[in-house]
């Protein structure tokens, strides 16, 4: 059956983030002071922090059941990695080293006062145009090399987040290439998540292009990859809506929802896996 | 039942080994830590099986808590039921000791904060070992074998029902808490070998046990994988007919007249 492959330090799952950091991504959510730029690098850290404790098996053991990715695009030169600090420059990181190697911590206070360090390891960054077409290829080239070295592993979980359309050309066959890119367990599943800074109506998991407010839509619709029969699995334990051409795909998405995407989709390779 | 203190002190001291305990583990492939859990106490006629969810911080010391808590001090016999806020209280504040400390990398503070779950099964037999009582939270199982015959499986019964979320007792507050263990209990007879199986072992042998005709003769097999466990085990996750898992097996066999002879 495919997406069962078991997770384990010697065989790790892939989680690649692939992030719009273009002039737009300053705008802020609607009804918010959070420029979307902050927001989406708020959930890529937590996700990171997350996929971190989820692995601490003990005092001194951070196990490395995921290697993690984060490409940045638009920013002013051509996409690339977009860690900071000690792990500035690295295309894939094990999560034990991104334990260890966050950039920086901040000291955040919840609603009862208790104060914790929050780790950061991309920053917001906003740039100039939104050069999908060159980002979604430099993904699929990584991509490929890791299926490469493993090439038995859960298929690589892509999550891209835009603001807005491509300014480097239709970006359509870059996003087929990287739902090619597979293992012996399955292909490659590519999220696109749409953020928006204006309210319109949110578009969680379609099973169809029809009533997509427009053509750009209908495209990063195009580009999702209809989700395999575990994702539907858990989809329906969100009580949401599916059927076999389901995609991953979400428009005009808030923090709420990219979070909720992200959080579906790295659960996967951990039913079997981790949790047993 | 408690023997009449007017025996001898010999015949009283013979009736602990009228039971013999074994006990073989295997940690799940790929894997460098096991984290199922066992303990004996031969004096408190105990032992217990702890299995740790793969999830967790400090999960082997949190399963070895339970089963090491288990042993230490059996519920009574007679106890109705036991209230598991009560009785997780003694495991828990050993829990937070061991693993507290101001120099914790964040992401060990947070998972100290997420902690640790696990399985339990605990149990104890009475002191003419006549007798046994066994409690559960979760998937590890118990199975009583008389004359080669499986003639209880405690507290799951079908091959069917194991999952990925079986009830687990936390090292910290729990939204779902469990509130008491499941008790069974039986006669125990000269012969009878009873089987403590964490859950992979305990849905392949219910498998098994549904599947082969003419019946397993399940004495037997216990002594045939008993000499040669981790192959057993190897084989098994090879086929496909056993989750690659933390593994474990404990034998406790009430002996024959014969056996005790020959000792």
């Amino acid at each position: 059956m495919a997406y069962s492959a078991e997770v384990s330090r010697s065989q790790p799952a892939c989680i690649y983030l692939v992030v719009d950091q273009s002039s737009s991504m300053s705008r802020t959510f609607p009804e918010s002071e959070t420029p979307l730029a902050v927001g989406v690098a708020n959930v890529v850290n937590q996700t990171i922090r997350t996929l971190v404790i989820e692995c601490t098996k003990s005092m001194n053991t951070v196990s490395d059941y995921f290697q993690v990715g984060v490409l940045g695009y638009g920013s002013g030169a051509s996409p690339g990695p977009a860690f900071s600090g000690s792990l500035k420059g690295r295309e894939m990181v094990g999560i034990s080293e991104l334990a260890h190697n966050p950039a920086r911590q901040v000291q955040v206070e919840d609603e009862d006062g208790l104060v914790s360090k929050e780790p950061i390891w991309v920053e917001p960054v906003t740039g100039t145009g939104t050069p999908m077409k060159a980002a979604l290829r430099r993904a699929s080239k990584t991509l490929m090399t890791w299926t490469q070295e493993h090439p038995d592993a859960y298929p690589p979980l892509v999550f891209h987040v835009t603001d807005g359309e491509s300014t480097d050309g239709d970006p359509r066959d870059e996003a087929s290439r990287i739902r090619s890119v597979s293992t012996s367990d399955g292909s490659a599943l590519l999220f696109n998540i749409h953020l928006s800074s204006r309210s319109a109506e949110q578009v969680q998991f379609p099973d169809s292009a029809s009533g997509l407010p427009d053509a750009f839509a209908e495209r990063l619709f195009e580009m999702s990859s209809p989700l395999p029969p575990p994702y539907r699995e858990m989809l329906r334990e969100y009580d949401r809506p599916v059927s076999e051409r389901t995609r991953g795909f979400a428009y005009n998405a808030d923090l709420t929802v990219l979070t909720r995407v992200i959080e579906i989709g790295t659960r996967g390779p951990t039913r079997g896996g981790l949790l047993n | 039942m408690p023997l009449p203190d007017a025996l001898p002190e010999q015949a009283r001291a013979g009736t602990k080994i009228l039971v013999d305990v074994v006990t073989r583990t295997c940690a799940k492939r790929g894997e460098a830590e096991n984290e199922d859990a066992h303990a004996i106490h031969r004096d408190h006629c105990a032992v217990a099986v702890a299995d740790g969810a793969t999830v967790g911080f400090e999960t082997k010391r949190w399963a070895q808590l339970l089963a090491d808590q288990f042993v230490a001090s059996p519920p009574a016999a007679e106890a109705a039921s036991v209230s598991m806020r009560d009785w997780l209280r003694a495991p828990r504040s050993r829990w937070q000791e061991e693993v507290e400390g101001e120099d914790l990398p964040w992401y060990a503070q947070e998972g100290m904060e997420r902690g640790a779950a696990a399985t339990l099964l605990g149990l104890v037999w009475s002191e003419d070992a006549t007798q046994w009582q066994a409690w559960a939270v979760g998937d590890t199982c118990l199975f009583s074998i008389r004359s080669g015959w499986m003639t209880t499986s405690f507290p799951i019964r079908d091959a069917d029902a194991f999952n990925n979320t079986p009830s687990l007792l936390s090292s910290g507050a729990d939204a779902s808490p469990v509130s008491t263990f499941e008790v069974d209990s039986g006669a125990f007879e000269s012969g009878d070998v009873l089987l403590l199986a964490s859950d992979a072992l305990a849905a392949w042998m219910l498998h098994v046990h549904a599947m082969t005709y003419p019946r397993l003769n399940w004495a037997e097999w216990t002594c045939n994988v008993l000499d040669d466990f981790d192959s057993f085990v190897e084989r098994e996750r090879q086929r496909g007919t056993l989750v690659n898992d933390d593994t474990t097996l404990v034998v406790v066999t009430r002996q024959t007249k014969k056996s005790l002879l020959r000792s």
